[in-house]
């Protein structure tokens, strides 16, 4: 601050001019900082709700619906048709020959195992190589009795048929070993009904989707998974002219298809079908896939080699994530709300604050450890001492349960122990006790009545014990649910005014009336939220189901056998994914059922939390 | 006594009984890794004694790892003639000529069992541990007599350490046991992360928190002052903090399903595209790297720092900004004067919170940089001092990884112990660092609210 010229001398006050200079600077720094912390959080709030935007915008590809247009007159030229084995060059054809049988179809798999052959009138005969000199291993007729057989072709893998006969009948038609061993050619379903005799069928390169052509002009795409077409037009719509179209050609990738007059290119159709094996249907619903021998639900993404046909039903890994979800609340449920209902209701307050910060200071065990311990230590052991724990499970609640019972015969002063942290010593030593004397019946039980092993004894009754299941997720995953479930419940309790049990028990209410009447019915809606919340952190778990799980996706909710989560799927598959691929989006997808249903547990159990809170407040 | 009193009773002993179950369960835990991560580097003893193989009595050097009583059945799947109960040892026996490191003895056949005090372990830097009796040793060679009788001999150079266990006094015992705890925390890890330190690993998750915590430290407190002081309290102000409450429940895979898709292949790709292009088609940014790794932390833990922000900002009472304006105070200034001042430990707090939540995080990394063996510290001596493209170990990832891929469980088990013994002491110091500040944060507010 120097002196000014025009100011009166002795005063060190800035002058109007100063302080106006003063002043302005001060709105402009004001300014500047609102706009600048409002763009701060701005950007991170759109940035985080960008989350599920982005996420959404990789899965829509997987839903989009097919689309083609006609280019009459394309560049290029039609690329040659996949060269397979004639039966020219093969001793097949003298073995059809001596079959008697002139087919008017032959079709032979890339490996030359099996030749089949068909008449126009639907007859068939299927050849093996293996056993060439027997003629015909099995006759049957491809078409319904008085319809002509007019198209048949192999899917790509050849593993698979698609016939079409004159009445516009599509059927697909699969190779699969039956009781004996023996391959066989069956009937496994039909497509919709074309409007006309079918004129021309080609299969797709590398995935199981084929293209059909009637006598009317109509054009349709289909997928083998399902029945009816992806996409369809007629030639009218398509503005071309009829011109005796009698062949179809996909190109490598799968994104054009020629229409072809003996070899004469008539038009070029180009297609974006990028992601046919991916609908609801497919994701959701049973599928029978070829070399399967009924229709399931499968998860089975990787394939060694470029024929393989992906598998993705999201079933599996729903079921799997459920049941450990399960499991894991069966545990902990009953464990946080007691443990929530004893730190209220019964401790006095330097005890209960220390208790709560403890079980809150489990949260923070990382999931990691919690999954080595139960994969490497829990797992083996739950298997050897499995009926010392269901004796464990027995015995504890009943010694304590006998304790209740006869707690008033024991003399005055050890019945003082009632008020105090001393009854978590006394309960602790009866769960060591517990466990002490479990471990040795356990034993003297199993060399009694299983045979030195209930794992043994299981497994010759038929069930199927495996070493990483649902029981050590459930008490794995409980231990890790548990703290945020407390938390939520004792907050729910602890918000309970007051004056509410200070009246019950003016009124001569005793302690379990009050928890009864009072304490546990206000609290309710906080313990749903608990359990919400619960359920939605054991939904998102990861490292625990990776580590403690076989990861073997099954359907079943047994609680001896592993499981496959759609978080562990998400962790080991997607490193692996090629970038924009079907398995890719489809994992993308998984995420998004994730978020979604995360994002939605703990909404509402805010909401309720809120509402709770809310009430409470005006009761007071 | 009257009978409408048991229920209460019951319920308070099974209330007490779910308590107790649920605190003893967490004791044995930390207790359980405590134990078994601090016996790795306790000199153990070392045994010798006889043993039938093939018929001849062999001689056998090594330590007890552990002990198994097996039962009738599972001798006799085992060919073995048929006792009523027996007993298996599993001995750590080093590298031997033709037998795994390995190996479960029974009790019963050995004979003859000792502790002589010359027995040694000798570890080698890259053939593992050797169990024999040393012969000779000059300057720059080592002579050791193995189980079977034959010796062999190593060079000074090649030796990480030899140790007489049977002779060491406690005192021995505990300088020992220290120096190889500073070993396992200060070097490299050798043999697919069998043996060695972890140095790398601890470095990796220090780094890549530690740069968290500058991403999310300045954007996430930015972002809860505007949500708790700037934003008007309308119906869309209060879904936008509900849904920013309710991010940090998302499950953190599916933080990393996005970090992938967008930071890597998106986000990475066009930087590589715009300023390395002539490294093109070697991705420089486009692969998975520590700068994503910090990243997909910092989008994981920024709903913590907000939440934290906001609620250190709600427990300031409104006095003191009230007295801030009446004094003609420009709201920033109040902002930066009067609140900062007070709210910056709950802040703190919120980013210690923070860090100790990234520092466990295993699954959404897998995705974007952190992977199982990557030795060279991502450092350099010149600016930035950071490596930000290079990919990193971590001390989460080394718990998955070497716990249970590993292909010889059995030296790798104990390993995973300690690493998770350094792990759960990172976090939990962490955790006392922001216990103690909000401890202090909540005495220095209600001196000023009085």
């Amino acid at each position: 601050m120097t002196p000014n010229a025009e100011k009166p001398t002795g005063s060190h006050l800035p002058n109007a001019q100063q302080r106006q200079r003063r002043s302005r600077h001060r709105r402009w720094l004001d300014r500047g900082w609102h706009a600048l912390i409002t763009l701060a959080g701005v950007s991170v709030i759109a940035t985080l709700l960008a989350i599920f935007v982005y996420l959404l915008l990789e899965v829509l590809p997987l839903f989009k619906p097919v689309s083609a247009q006609l280019q009459p007159h394309a560049a290029s030229t039609p690329p040659p048709a996949l060269i397979l084995p004639s039966i020219a060059d093969d001793d097949f054809a003298m073995a059809a020959a001596k079959a008697g049988f002139t087919a008017d179809f032959q079709l032979i798999d890339g490996l030359k195992r099996v030749i089949i052959l068909a008449k126009r009138d639907g007859e068939a005969c299927v050849l093996l190589r293996a056993a060439l000199s027997q003629g015909c291993q099995q006759r049957l007729s491809l078409t319904d009795r008085t319809v002509q057989l007019t198209a048949a072709t192999w899917l790509a893998g050849q593993q698979s048929l698609i016939t079409g006969d004159s009445s516009g009948q599509l059927k697909q038609w699969y190779l699969i070993a039956d009781a004996a061993g023996q391959l066989r050619l069956s009937w496994v379903k039909p497509f919709s009904q074309q409007a006309a005799s079918i004129v021309a069928i080609a299969a797709e390169r590398g995935r199981r989707g084929f293209a059909v052509l009637d006598a009317k002009g109509g054009l349709s795409v289909f997928y083998s998974a399902l029945s009816s077409p992806i996409w369809q037009a007629q030639y009218a719509t398509l503005s071309l002219a009829q011109k005796g179209v009698t062949e179809l050609r996909f190109t490598p990738n799968n994104d054009g298809l020629w229409l072809l007059n003996a070899q004469q290119a008539e038009g070029f159709l180009a297609i974006n079908n990028r992601h046919p094996e991916i609908s609801w249907r497919t994701l959701w619903q049973k599928v029978w896939y070829e070399s399967w021998q009924q229709p399931e639900y499968v998860w089975q993404s990787g394939g060694g080699y470029e024929l393989y046909q992906g598998k993705y039903s999201l079933v599996p890994l729903t079921v799997g994530t459920l049941k450990a979800a399960f499991y894991a609340l069966l545990v902990a449920v009953p464990l946080a709300v007691l443990a929530a209902i004893f730190s209220v209701c019964f401790l006095q307050e330097p005890v209960r604050s220390r208790l709560s910060s403890m079980i809150e200071l489990m949260a923070l065990f990382p999931t990691v450890i919690i999954g080595f311990l139960a994969a490497i230590w829990l797992a083996p052991a739950l298997e050897q001492h499995l009926l010392s724990l269901l004796l464990y499970l027995l015995l504890v609640p009943a010694a304590v349960w006998a304790l209740a019972y006869y707690w008033h015969y024991l003399p005055r002063r050890w019945q003082r122990l009632n008020s105090s942290g001393a009854m978590l010593i006394l309960m602790s030593a009866i769960l060591l006790v517990g466990a002490w004397v479990a471990l040795g019946l356990g034993s003297w039980f199993e060399s009694l009545l299983f045979d030195d092993s209930l794992r043994f004894w299981l497994d010759q009754q038929g069930v199927d014990y495996q070493q990483r299941n649902a029981l050590v997720i459930g008490l794995a995953m409980g231990f890790a649910v548990l703290p945020v479930i407390y938390t939520v419940s004792y907050d729910a309790l602890a918000q309970i005014p007051q004056q509410l049990t200070a009246g019950a028990y003016a009124l001569g209410a005793d302690q379990w009336q009050i928890v009864r009447r009072i304490m546990l019915p206000v609290a309710m809606p906080g313990f749903l939220a608990a359990v919400m919340l619960g359920l939605s952190r054991a939904i998102g778990e990861t490292m625990i189901i990776l580590m403690a799980t076989g990861n073997n996706p099954i359907t079943n909710f047994n609680l001896f056998e592993g499981l496959r989560s759609l978080t562990a799927t998400l962790t080991i598959e997607l490193p692996e994914a090629a970038v924009d691929s079907s398995h890719y989006r489809v994992l993308f997808l998984v995420a998004i059922l994730l978020f979604v249903f995360t994002f939605a547990a703990n909404t509402l159990a805010d909401l309720v939390r809120q509402r709770l809170r809310r009430n409470l407040q005006r009761l007071e | 006594m009257s009978a409408n009193r048991q229920p209460g009773r019951r319920l308070y002993f099974f209330s007490a009984l779910a308590t107790a179950l649920t605190l003893l369960t967490f004791f044995l835990l930390c207790l359980l890794i405590l134990s078994r991560g601090l016996r790795l580097f306790w000199p153990a003893e070392v045994v010798q004694f006889q043993y039938p193989i093939s018929g001849q009595m062999q001689q056998v050097f090594g330590e007890v790892v552990s002990r198994q009583q097996v039962n009738a059945e599972q001798l006799a799947a085992a060919g073995l003639p048929s006792h009523s109960q027996a007993q298996r040892v599993l001995i750590k026996q080093g590298q031997t000529a033709g037998q795994t490191a390995f190996r479960w003895y029974w009790q019963h056949l050995s004979r003859d069992w000792q502790t002589p005090a010359q027995l040694s372990l000798l570890r080698h830097f890259s053939q593992g541990e050797f169990y024999g009796v040393v012969m000779q040793e000059n300057a720059t060679e080592l002579q050791l007599r193995l189980s079977d009788n034959s010796s062999r001999t190593f060079l000074r150079s090649d030796i990480e350490r030899v140790i007489s266990p049977n002779q060491l006094s406690l005192w021995g015992k505990l300088q020992l046991f220290a120096a190889q705890w500073w070993q396992f925390l200060s070097t490299e890890p050798r043999q697919a992360n069998s043996a060695g330190g972890i140095l790398p690993a601890i470095m990796g998750t220090v780094l890549s928190v530690l740069l968290m915590a500058l991403l999310v430290a300045p954007i996430g407190i930015m972002a809860g002052i505007y949500l708790h002081e700037y934003a008007k309290d309308g119906r869309l102000v209060r879904l936008v903090r509900l849904s920013v409450h309710n991010l940090a429940g998302v499950p953190s895979v599916v933080f990393g399903v996005f970090a992938l898709g967008f930071f890597v292949y998106v986000l990475g790709g066009s930087i590589d595209q715009l300023f390395y292009a002539e490294q093109l088609p070697q991705a420089t940014f486009g692969t998975p790297g520590l700068l994503w790794v910090s990243l997909t932390l910092a989008l994981l833990t920024l709903p913590v720092v907000i939440v934290a922000t906001e609620e250190g900002l709600a427990r300031i009472p409104q006095s003191l900004r009230l007295g801030g304006y009446a004094l003609g105070a420009t709201k920033a200034e109040v902002l930066r004067k009067l609140i900062l001042p007070v709210a910056i430990p709950a802040m703190i707090t919120g980013v210690v919170l923070a860090m100790s939540r990234a520092a466990g995080e295993v699954a959404p990394l897998i995705f974007v940089g952190v992977v199982k063996y990557a030795p060279v510290l991502p450092l350099r001596s010149e600016w930035p001092f950071v490596q930000l493209d290079q990919q990193i170990m971590s001390l989460g990832l080394q718990i998955y990884d070497v716990g249970l891929q590993s292909s010889n469980a059995d030296a790798a088990e104990p390993r995973v112990y300690a690493i998770a013994l350094v792990l759960l002491l990172l976090i939990g110091s962490l955790n006392l660092l922001a216990m103690r500040l909000r401890r202090y944060y909540r005495a220095k507010t209600r001196s000023q609210g009085a």
